[in-house]
């Protein structure tokens, strides 16, 4: 992606959609930009009316729809800035810096895709299959939440041409436990004579898990990684990411390296 | 027709609207957003002899009006910066002001030295106080002797405009302020940010790597006042106000309190126009009141 497409913009709430209990949709009308999105792709969002939050807010670009000009964000409510976002109203106009960071990319060869999703990590992969739609690529989703009722939009990932597996951590929906455990199954067995890419995005734990798988079945696989900002562009240098080499620590960025990382690459902690 | 013109000991500049070090990278980040030519100087990030890989995360952490940092000088060393960045910040139509941090009174000097031979560059802005720097960035300023003796070497290395960036961190910022004033610097900016620390009661660790870092925004508008105020009285030297600048007024206040230009910091990661926004904020302030020069401004507070 180009990075001198970024903007600081003014887009409107277009509406609002509850998720899961505490997950919210947003979509913004923004009928320039959304076009250029890519998957991975960010927007670090000012916090409307809430003067002591400093910061704004990165979110992963969740999905476009060109035709209506509108893109969407996906969030939970952790804290303030996220509370407050929640209470924005359609037609409230919200400022944003973006498109921001590096995106997903399919080499040309690439025969079958595995996303590897935890939580909201969900978020930044409904956009990137889209943009695989129209490829020849086997498409495979490995999701795993909490409970049944922490899946975002699961219909419609339904309704892509992907195959879902999916696990819970209390057996609610699908298997119990860790969603790398029926990765580790399927690709113990799957044919890997196509040329297979793994994608992955959510918690710590299981970002490490699919370094492990990656190494072990040699399949180059990505992380996008999130990390608190200060600015989203390359300025602050908060979001230093350790790169996994030895000798002196270096460090990339996750805001303008990243947030996609070949998973081998760089160190994952905390 | 407003004029925002400004003159630091021999050089002039457009307006009294800097970036300060450290929030604005060196300046290509920005150029999505505005052109940094409108500004009355730019600050790099500081520049060290050496490579330095900087701090491990977490680096950052927000604050009630503020932030935390602890990011610990990363930068490619002064040959480097010499050999990528300056091409670009050349092109920036305003004036340049290298900032540079060194473990010893020596390393600063030949910092200096190596950036003589550089076209482009307008200043050097002294950076003595980075609390975020274990070798012991803090111990130029909080030490006066040793803050005067480092400008003084300096100085000796340079005619370009030298400036002295001060810590909040002392127990006498005008003791300093003198010093530095005796060792031979053309302007003072201060302040730098406040030590300060937060913890994450729910994994019972301090939230930096560090533990303490330094505090900027909104949150030390006040402290940096009044330690501009103690500086303004006791040093001759012009004040270049730094600390939770947000807005125009913020500016305008300390414009109004007496230094002769601003710094914006944090605020450039907010809105990374804000310096734009902020030059044509003060211009616009001007002739509302019908103030031709800014200089007639400057330093008009009642007390």
């Amino acid at each position: 992606m180009n990075q001198n497409s970024k903007k600081m913009f003014v887009a409107p709430l277009y509406s609002k959609q509850k998720v899961t209990k505490s997950v919210y949709r947003l979509d913004f009308y923004e009928p320039d930009l959304t076009p250029l999105f890519r998957a991975g792709q960010f927007v670090n969002v000012s916090i409307p009316r809430c003067k002591e939050i400093v910061w704004r807010r990165p979110f992963s670009i969740h999905r476009v729809n060109s035709d209506k000009g509108c893109f969407s964000v996906l969030f939970d409510i952790v804290g303030r800035g996220t509370l407050a976002l929640k209470n924005i109203q359609k037609g409230d106009k919200v400022n944003m810096l973006g498109p921001l960071g590096n995106s997903f990319e399919c080499p040309d060869d690439t025969e079958q895709v595995i996303l590897i999703a935890g939580g909201l990590g969900i978020a930044p992969f409904y956009l990137f299959l889209q943009q695989l739609e129209h490829r020849d690529i086997k498409k495979t989703i490995f999701y795993g939440a909490a409970s049944a009722e922490r899946f975002c939009c699961l219909n419609e990932f339904e309704q892509l041409d992907a195959t879902l597996y999916l696990t819970t951590d209390d057996g609610s929906e699908g298997e119990s436990g860790l969603i790398t455990e029926p990765l580790w199954r399927y690709l113990e067995t799957a044919e890997l004579k196509r040329k297979t890419v793994l994608y992955t995005c959510g918690p710590t734990l299981m970002l490490k898990e699919v370094q492990k798988i990656s190494k072990q079945f040699k399949l180059p696989a990505f992380v996008s990684v999130e990390n608190v900002m200060a600015c989203g562009f390359g300025a602050c240098m908060g979001c230093a990411v350790p790169l996994d080499q030895p000798g002196e620590k270096r460090y990339l960025l996750a805001c303008t390296d990243g947030p996609v990382f070949p998973i081998n690459e760089i160190v994952i902690d905390g | 027709m407003v004029d925002l013109n400004i003159k630091i000991g021999t050089i002039e500049f457009k307006n009294p609207v800097m970036v300060a070090s450290g929030t604005f990278g060196y300046a290509s980040e920005f150029c999505d957003f505005f052109d940094p030519s409108v500004l009355g100087a730019v600050i790099t990030k500081t520049v060290t002899e050496d490579f330095r890989p900087g701090n491990p995360p977490s680096r950052i952490v927000e604050t009630t009006g503020g932030m935390l940092n602890s990011i610990g000088l990363p930068n490619s060393g002064v040959e480097p910066f010499i050999r990528e960045k300056m091409p670009f910040l050349r092109k920036i139509k305003t004036r340049l002001i290298v900032n540079i941090a060194g473990k010893t009174g020596d390393e600063f000097a030949r910092v200096v030295e190596k950036l003589e031979a550089v076209d482009g560059i307008d200043g050097y802005e002294l950076n003595y106080s980075c609390p975020n720097v274990k070798e012991g960035g803090l111990s130029f300023s909080a030490d006066a002797a040793v803050a005067e003796k480092v400008t003084a070497n300096a100085r000796k290395k340079t005619r370009r405009l030298l400036i002295t960036k001060l810590t909040p961190n002392v127990t006498s910022i005008g003791d300093v302020g003198k010093a530095v004033e005796n060792g031979g610097a053309d302007a003072i900016s201060a302040i730098n940010t406040v030590v300060g620390m937060a913890i994450d009661l729910r994994k019972k660790k301090p939230r930096l790597s560090t533990i303490t870092g330094g505090l900027s925004g909104a949150a030390i508008k006040p402290i940096a006042m009044a330690k501009v105020y103690e500086l303004l009285k006791r040093t001759t030297l012009p004040l270049i106000a730094i600390g939770g600048i947000t807005d125009t007024t913020d500016a305008l206040e300390f414009l109004l309190l007496g230094a002769c230009a601003v710094q914006i910091g944090t605020q450039n990661f907010v809105n990374p126009a804000i310096g734009r926004d902020v030059v044509e904020g003060i211009a616009d302030y001007c002739r509302e009141n019908h103030i031709h020069h800014i200089s007639d401004f400057t330093g008009s507070l009642v007390i």
